[in-house]
């Protein structure tokens, strides 16, 4: 199973592009479904980029994952595509009437020449965060942990019979991508940008402790994205589009390249932004110029992500990487001027398709999900008490913990206030346990419900 | 009014503040481009961005003050040892709000434990004893001074006059707390969660909503019962340590602060990751004034908070720590002392199986709010003569 990442950019006949944009305005208003739900598809949109002097590209964006050699993913995945939305007549019928608002789109009737057309004008990142489900996990087997971990958390709360989801083997693919982002870690840009990224980050920190004020300026462009687009409760997958021209791109994309290599790794210097699905760059030429258009998809709100950004200075000395040379970015010194400067290139998303969304899941919801699927015994004990999987957690059935689980109703179910004594605290993790790892005993008194021993006998 | 109003060095029985809404500096007589360098945020009020607090428009429709058909212009917090009752020439009452301190919140709790040291007061002078404690940048809290990013904010211009100078903004909300479902919600949950619904489960199953016990003291590890108060050391704690180990993720105060455990969900951390959280935390911090009001039957708090930027502190905090699902075990975790009453849930770790608390109901409603500019004395004489 390998992650693709899918970027179309098909150039908009000048004189239609207005009547692109109510079309993408009453999509949006509407929430007119565009994007079917293609298998391996995780998320997509649909945004209109203009890049001045009268040329605009409508934009198609893709995260999937496919079972096919690296080369033929994109081809692999439009195909997919095309044969969906043969089947959603309402849906192909929108996307044909987007396509045709560009120059030499041949019409969807025709699925072989509509997929040449779309391979033709894809252009390929610079760069790329996946978060790490998303590089072996097809949408399907991600909800199919979630149901899992959901159906356990329900037997925790309460009375109940279903049995769980069996746990599907997908241990070759995580062997694969974990073995990708090994070689990673040991790749010299690793090496080179965290050193880097150290050394920005001692300079910041002594010029916070030593230096003058920074003087606020505010910033004189006005904001191209009106931020109250994104309702404050939508706090999960947020999609944000960016795009920015760039003055000088000297070295961008070895720049770009080093920084790629960087991300392969597993979350590398975004521990503090613990809510980005994903995240790419891509350089185009539009209107004579070049252009570094950036999407991403983001938990939480705009104002903690972005904030995250500059506050983290491991990723803020990644972003000076990537956004060295794009207009107006050396201007930028303060927190308010960065959004200011964000805001003014950020493009509206008015489509956007995610697998996940209806769900609600947010990437930690996710991570949590497959963690369980696959607990130790240490693990489970672990979740078990806390709710949720600390670091330590790595491998385990979910049979083991169905019967752990049912040890611990057969033995009453209840919290452990009420008891006497204390069991020892794990002095790090500030959870009881049991010497040696193994799980510590339910006390007696306990007994209360069985319920959960029919549960496993179904398992 | 002015020779009235309180500053630094006076020390006295009754004290006065006059903050500002945005209309009044207007009735006060600055023109809208002298508005527009104050933020948006101030200038739009409290009504108008009550989404971000997580009130809907039918709550704000509903609020004692603060609704976008009043015209509040002036805040008037009188401080006096006794009421009283103050006729203002000129002025009419849109509401009257009588308050006193008082240690606990209706809920039983010790409140307002948690301020933020801030560099430059001379309380915050002489060494610290712990990482929680390190003072917090002058900016973060008045305007004219470098913030956490090494900072000065722009602040409101009205030709050379610096209007912002040793000001800030104030944010006011009127908080009703219904102590009965409180109390009884605790009851019926004990029983569910621990099998017996006594006093002693019931503080337990309330000391871990909120993230500290009713005394004020800190969560530890596998307590069970309120431990005596360390009078001075109630703020001396980190959550990744054992001192308050038995906090839950979700808690109200682990929410509200998270200190050293922003973004963690369990487990032990680096000391890198301490330190950036404790860093990222510093740029949202609030000063909190809380005081206890009641009126008939009903009780609840006046919350006052005074930051420099309402949107990077106050409006922050709500949005992206108390009201943010993803902090917590569960889909839907919320604040559990915020909760909406549309099903949230809350997860409290146990030393075997977690126990989940479901269906929390809500227990405070916002009644009354709105953001104000406090200026600093010499902005407050510059108003005073104008020609408004």
């Amino acid at each position: 199973m390998r992650n693709g990442t899918l970027t179309v950019l098909a150039r908009v006949h000048p004189a239609r592009r207005g009547a692109l944009q109510d079309l993408l305005d009453a999509l949006e208003r509407k929430s007119i479904p565009v994007i079917p739900d293609v298998p391996g598809l995780h998320f997509a949109r649909v945004a209109l980029l203009d890049c001045g002097a009268g040329e605009s590209y409508l934009l198609l964006a893709a995260d999937f994952v496919a079972d096919c050699r690296q080369r033929e993913l994109d081809a692999r995945f439009v195909g997919a595509l095309l044969e969906r939305l043969e089947s959603h007549r309402a849906a192909a019928r929108v996307f044909e009437h987007l396509f045709q608002q560009c120059e030499g789109f041949p019409g969807l009737a025709d699925r072989e020449a509509a997929g040449a057309f779309l391979l033709a004008r894809r252009r390929r990142y610079s760069a790329r965060h996946v978060a790490f489900p998303y590089r072996w996990q097809t949408p399907e087997s991600i909800h199919q942990a979630v149901r899992a971990r959901q159906a356990l958390e329900r037997l925790l709360d309460g009375p109940s019979s279903e049995p769980l989801v069996p746990r599907c083997d997908l241990r070759s693919h995580l062997a694969s991508a974990r073995r990708r982002a090994a070689l990673a870690t040991l790749s010299p840009s690793n090496a080179l940008l965290t050193w880097k990224a150290k050394r920005q980050a001692r300079a910041y920190e002594r010029r916070l402790r030593e230096g003058p004020p920074t003087q606020g300026i505010r910033w004189d462009e006005a904001p191209r994205f009106d931020r109250r687009r994104i309702a404050p409760d939508d706090q999960v997958q947020n999609p944000l589009t960016h795009l920015v021209p760039l003055d000088g791109h000297w070295l961008l994309r070895l720049r770009l390249f080093l920084v790629n290599l960087r991300l392969c790794r597993y979350l590398v210097g975004l521990h503090q932004i613990q809510g980005i699905h994903f995240a790419r760059w891509v350089i185009f030429k539009g209107a004579g110029r070049r252009y570094l258009l950036f999407l991403s998809c983001f938990d939480g709100t705009w104002d903690g992500y972005i904030g995250a950004f500059f506050d983290d200075l491991a990723v803020r000395a990644l972003l000076e990487e990537v956004w060295r040379g794009s207009q107006r970015f050396a201007e930028v010194r303060t927190l308010d001027t960065f959004k200011a400067w964000i805001l003014a290139r950020q493009v509206p998303t008015p489509i956007f398709y995610s697998a996940h969304r209806a769900q609600r899941l947010g990437i930690a919801d996710i991570h949590q999900a497959l963690q369980v699927q696959d607990l130790t015994e240490e693990g489970l004990a672990s979740y078990l008490r806390s709710g949720t999987c600390g670091p330590e957690v790595a491998q385990m059935s979910i049979r083991a913990a169905l019967v752990e689980l049912a040890r611990w109703r057969k033995q009453g179910g209840r919290g452990h206030a009420s008891l006497a004594a204390t069991p020892r605290r794990h002095p790090a993790h500030g959870h009881p346990r049991a010497p040696e790892g193994r799980l510590l005993p339910f006390p007696a008194d306990r007994a209360r419900s069985d319920l959960a021993g029919e549960v496993v006998a179904e398992g | 009014m002015l020779p009235r109003v309180a500053t630094a060095a006076a020390d006295r029985d009754v004290s006065l503040q006059v903050a500002f809404t945005a209309a009044g500096l207007r009735a006060m007589g600055l023109t809208d481009v002298e508005l527009q360098g104050f933020p948006p945020d101030f200038v739009e009020g409290m009504a108008k961005r009550a989404h971000q607090l997580g009130d809907t428009a039918e709550d704000v429709a509903n609020w004692r003050f603060g609704r976008e058909d009043q015209d509040i212009h002036l805040l008037l917090a009188i401080y006096a040892p006794s009421p009283k009752d103050v006729e203002l020439p000129g002025l009419r009452t849109v509401h009257h709000l009588r308050a006193a301190w008082s240690e606990r919140e209706p809920f039983g709790f010790r409140d307002g434990l948690s301020q933020p040291a801030i560099a430059g007061f001379p309380e915050t002078e002489g060494p610290r004893t712990h990482a929680e404690d390190e003072p917090v940048s002058t900016g973060e809290f008045l305007l004219g001074y470098p913030n956490e990013y090494g900072e000065l904010p722009i602040s409101p211009q009205v030709g050379p006059h610096d209007l912002g100078r040793n000001g800030t903004y104030l944010v006011l909300r009127q908080l009703q707390q219904d102590v009965a479902r409180f109390h009884a919600f605790l009851g019926e949950q004990a029983r569910r969660v621990y099998g017996v619904d006594d006093e002693r489960h019931r503080t337990l199953l309330a000391a871990k909503m909120m993230g500290r016990w009713p005394n004020g003291e800190p969560l530890e590890e596998g307590q069970v019962e309120e431990p005596p108060l360390r009078p001075g050391e109630e703020n001396a704690f980190l959550f990744m340590s054992s001192r308050a180990g038995g906090c839950p993720v979700g808690a109200h105060v682990r929410r509200a602060n998270p200190r050293d455990a922003l973004g963690a969900s369990g487990g032990p951390r680096g000391v890198d990751e301490q330190r950036a959280s404790l860093r990222a935390v510093r740029r949202h911090r609030l000063i909190r004034r809380v005081v206890r009001y009641r009126e008939g039957e009903e009780e609840g708090i006046v919350f006052i908070a005074l930051n420099a930027s309402i949107e990077r502190q106050f409006e922050y905090v709500h949005r992206s720590w108390l009201r943010n699902e993803k902090i917590g075990t569960a889909v839907d975790e919320k604040d559990p002392l915020m909760s909406t009453g549309r099903g949230e849930c809350f997860t409290i770790p146990d030393s075997s199986v977690r126990q989940r608390v479901t269906g929390l109901p809500a227990f405070v409603q916002a009644v009354g709010g709105g953001y104000f500019f406090l200026p600093g004395l010499s902005a407050l004489r510059f108003l005073s003569a104008l020609p408004g």
